[in-house]
């Protein structure tokens, strides 16, 4: 058994997958490529794999990671293989052999966004959203409703015509949604409504601020 | 279209957008014929249902013909659609439906029926065929429903009777060639006319009794057929079967790999329409379910082998096959599901060998509780049979339990039905005598009791469905009889299978029912959140059409019934004599012991029963 860790890109039609239902998908692909998973023992066996940070359906990515445990060495044939057997719209990049000190998906602390909105918005009106004390949203839990600052978590917001980017907390300690930043900006900048706008995940950023593999 | 901005707001997208592996995409300036698979249902509903995987990928071989899918949007999907104009499309190119040369609904439950006018509403297409023009697409049915095609005759444009696999292709060929020729709509119908199989409703004119029986029903066109054959299947081995089925990027209902051993069931239970109207018994080889398995394992990664049938123990290979699917899937950590087994013929040993992956519940099918009402439906099996099996069942590891009935059948009393609650007392009993080191913890004895609609085609066609209340009456019955914890009791709601009813029997004259409740928002009946019984009645009342007349009236052998226009192979002499076995309550031995002569063997060209 080897450990491994696999960087993907999800666009397209394939941005409409769940995340639940994405792990079923790898599995049947690993499968169909003839790449043997390692599997969990017990009543109802189910293998071994973990998505480090899940992106919410609709929302394409271009570094998406994932860890998976597999029986045998995996060559570059290998991944050519699975890639073929992947339905529209997935793509591996890149996969490594998981190696002691090598950061863990636990340790995902950023994620970067672009947002292509279908207007423009002048830099100086970001300037003034983050030159803010506080951005206060209704943020809706399973249970309850409450206010929360998330200009914390903002850890960047920048603007180039109609293109924003974000870099937000994310992962197991804070995690801050894009369109939550976009329902902020509806709030607090004059004029501005999101409209009809695509999300992209460009980067996520571990502790040390570098990407995963 | 901009889609993608009503899909951000709807549940499960993923039901939309296709995409999927092994889906199909073609060049379209390579197309001649495009096709609309519609499944009048959600997408996880009809990317279950094995004809259409059967279908999609047997005419997708066809290089110039181009199939493309096409599910019910769900409610939250429609009123988005419908907000924005968007008209129903389909799934890999999102083309509108109206701009397909053929529109083909399945017919699985009669309860879609209001879904198909929807789905035809929500295309732009004019669901009545007589408002339809030259420009509109070819609109036709089939499936296990059509065998009834009456409540659609004056939606349809045709329908395909039976199994379609080489009638469909025939068809293609006749509209390849009708399409060069450039001639009217109607000439294509006259084409097709003469295939085995295909019912054109329009060349058949019905009138009526003063009693709205009818009077008659005959064809108004040279070429019609007096009766509809049947098309079947002669070789299952030689029969397309796809070995690269679409994997779905969501989960589905019957999310595996299915391979099916048969058509038809040596059984001939009374009530069952498919069992009839499959006849007859046609197998395919080990050998040939092994290949296919093998190569579905493959192409596709599931984790699951379902093994379909009407009753997949008599598949006469059985053994053969399990040992060698077992080969083929212990390893790759792949479950083995036999759904449909019988209660008689249930071995340890098959059980035994299937749970070497998973051990999953347990399903028989009982049907009745009293031995009498068992005969009168010729299950042909008895208490006995069920103790033994239950009680291997407990001894080999199961503790869960699912036993399905029926109430409302023919002839039933109060005891008959209180005896489904004594015979699952019988099963924890059982459990409670299976020794303690064998048997595993947490019993569960599933009670499903679901109400008997009479379906054509059946020796039960004549017979009276029970109304709601008597219906309700026998839910309560077992219901007060059913003591033990460890038993839990579900039963179907009755206004449903009413209404089913209906429609199962229903004939020409219900199409202006159907076209009105879409109108006033019916859909999705078979959804519980969705069925709204009270808008239903309301329709029958201001269409002037009494639902009593078609399920609670006991039909006599005299009357000329609606769906008689299709010969499905099994002979009404055969169907009569087994009504009157039925109300006599003996019971009529299975095929494979003695011929029962039923017809199919004397039909169209000699039968193939194996």
């Amino acid at each position: 058994m080897i450990k491994y860790r696999f960087c993907y890109a999800k666009y397209g039609e394939a941005k409409y997958i769940s995340h639940l239902d994405l792990i079923r998908m790898f599995s049947r692909s690993f499968k169909r490529a003839g790449i043997p998973l390692t599997y969990s023992e017990g009543f109802n066996p189910h293998p071994k794999m973990a998505i480090g940070l899940p992106l919410s359906v609709g929302l394409t990515s271009e570094c998406e990671y994932m860890d998976a445990e597999v029986e045998r060495p995996l060559k570059r044939e290998d991944i050519d293989e699975l890639n073929k057997k992947l339905p529209i719209g997935l793509t591996i990049n890149g996969a490594a052999e998981r190696i002691p000190g090598m950061k863990k998906l636990a340790d995902i602390r950023w994620a970067e966004y672009k947002v292509t909105l279908d207007q423009e918005v002048a830099p100086e009106q970001i300037e003034g959203f983050m030159a803010r004390t506080d951005v206060i949203v209704e943020k809706k839990t399973k249970r309850k409703t409450e206010n929360t600052d998330i200009l914390p978590d903002i850890t960047s917001l920048t603007v180039n015509g109609e293109c924003l980017t974000m870099v937000l907390s994310a992962g197991p300690s804070a995690n801050l949604k894009p369109e939550l930043v976009l329902c902020a900006m509806e709030q607090y900048i004059d004029g501005f409504v999101a409209g009809d706008y695509e999300i992209h995940r460009s980067k996520i950023l571990t502790d040390n601020g570098k990407a995963l593999l | 279209m901009n889609l993608d901005k009503i899909l951000k707001e709807v549940q499960k997208p993923a039901r939309y957008v296709g995409a999927e592996y092994n889906s199909v995409h073609k060049e379209l300036a390579e197309v001649y014929i495009r096709f609309a698979f519609c499944f009048p249902d959600v997408y996880e509903i009809g990317m279950s249902h094995l004809g259409i995987k059967i279908l999609y990928h047997l005419l997708n071989e066809q290089k110039d013909i181009y199939c493309e899918r096409v599910f019910a949007p769900w409610v939250d999907m429609e009123e988005k659609m419908r907000a924005e104009n968007i008209p129903l499309f389909s799934i890999e190119t999102r083309t509108p439906v109206a701009d397909f040369d053929i529109i083909g609904f399945t017919l699985q439950y009669e309860m879609s029926y209001t879904n198909i006018i929807n789905m035809l509403d929500l295309s732009g297409i004019a669901p009545l065929r007589e408002d339809r023009t030259e420009d509109d697409p070819f609109v036709y049915a089939g499936g296990p429903c059509a065998y009834n095609p009456e409540p659609l005759a004056d939606i349809m444009d045709f329908f395909m009777i039976g199994e379609s696999e080489e009638q469909i292709i025939e068809v293609m060929d006749a509209y390849r060639k009708w399409k060069q020729s450039g001639r009217p709509k109607r000439a294509f119908l006259e084409d097709i006319v003469s295939i085995r199989g295909i019912y054109v409703p329009e060349f058949y004119d019905v009138s009526y009794n003063e009693d709205g029986t009818i009077k008659e029903m005959k064809p108004n066109h040279p070429k019609a057929p007096a009766r509809v054959q049947k098309q079947y299947v002669r070789d299952m081995d030689a029969v397309y079967y796809p070995d690269n089925i679409i994997v779905p990027n969501m989960e589905i209902v019957h999310d595996r790999i299915t391979l099916e051993l048969f058509r038809g069931c040596i059984r001939g239970c009374r009530f069952c329409q498919a069992g009839m109207i499959y006849r007859p018994v046609r197998e395919k080889s080990p050998k040939r379910l092994l290949a296919l398995a093998e190569k579905l394992i493959d192409n596709t990664g599931y984790e699951e082998i379902s093994m379909s049938s009407l009753s997949t123990s008599d598949y006469t290979g059985l053994e053969e096959l399990t040992e060698g699917l077992l080969e083929l899937t212990v390893d790759k950590k792949i479950n083995l599901s036999l759904p449909s087994l019988r209660i008689d013929s249930f071995s340890m040993d098959l059980m035994q060998k299937v749970q070497k992956v998973r051990k999953s519940g347990l399903t028989f099918a009982p049907e009745a509780g009293s031995q009498r009402m068992r005969d009168v439906i010729n299950k042909g099996v008895t208490e006995e049979d069920l103790m033994r099996s239950v009680s291997l069942a407990f001894a080999g590891g199961y503790s869960g339990v699912k036993l399905y009935f029926m109430i409302g059948l023919p002839t039933e009393t109060k005891e008959d039905v209180q005896a489904i609650a004594h015979l699952a007392e019988k099963v924890v009993r059982a459990y409670k005598e299976t020794p303690k080191h064998l048997r595993n913890k947490g019993l569960r004895v599933t009670v499903s009791a679901s109400s008997f609609v009479p379906k054509p085609f059946t020796p039960f066609q004549w017979a009276a469905q029970d109304d709601i209340e008597t219906l309700r009456d026998k839910q309560h019955w077992i219901k007060d009889e059913i003591h033990d914890k460890a038993i839990v009791y579900n039963w179907h709601e009755a206004q449903l299978s009413v209404l089913e009813g209906v429609f199962a029997r229903g004939d020409r004259r219900l199409a202006k029912v159907l076209l009105r409740a879409q109108k006033l928002g019916v859909r999705f009946d078979a959804w519980h959140e969705c069925f709204q019984y009270d808008l239903w009645m309301e329709t029958f009342r201001s269409e002037g059409i009494d639902p009593d007349f078609y399920n609670r009236r006991e039909r006599s052998y005299e009357e000329i019934l609606p769906w008689e226009i299709i010969d499905p192979g099994v002979s009404r002499a055969f169907l009569e004599r087994e009504n009157e076995k039925a109300k006599r309550g003996e019971l009529t031995t299975n095929c494979r012991d003695k011929c029962s002569g039923c017809g199919v063997k004397q039909f169209g060209g000699g039968g193939v029963c194996d």
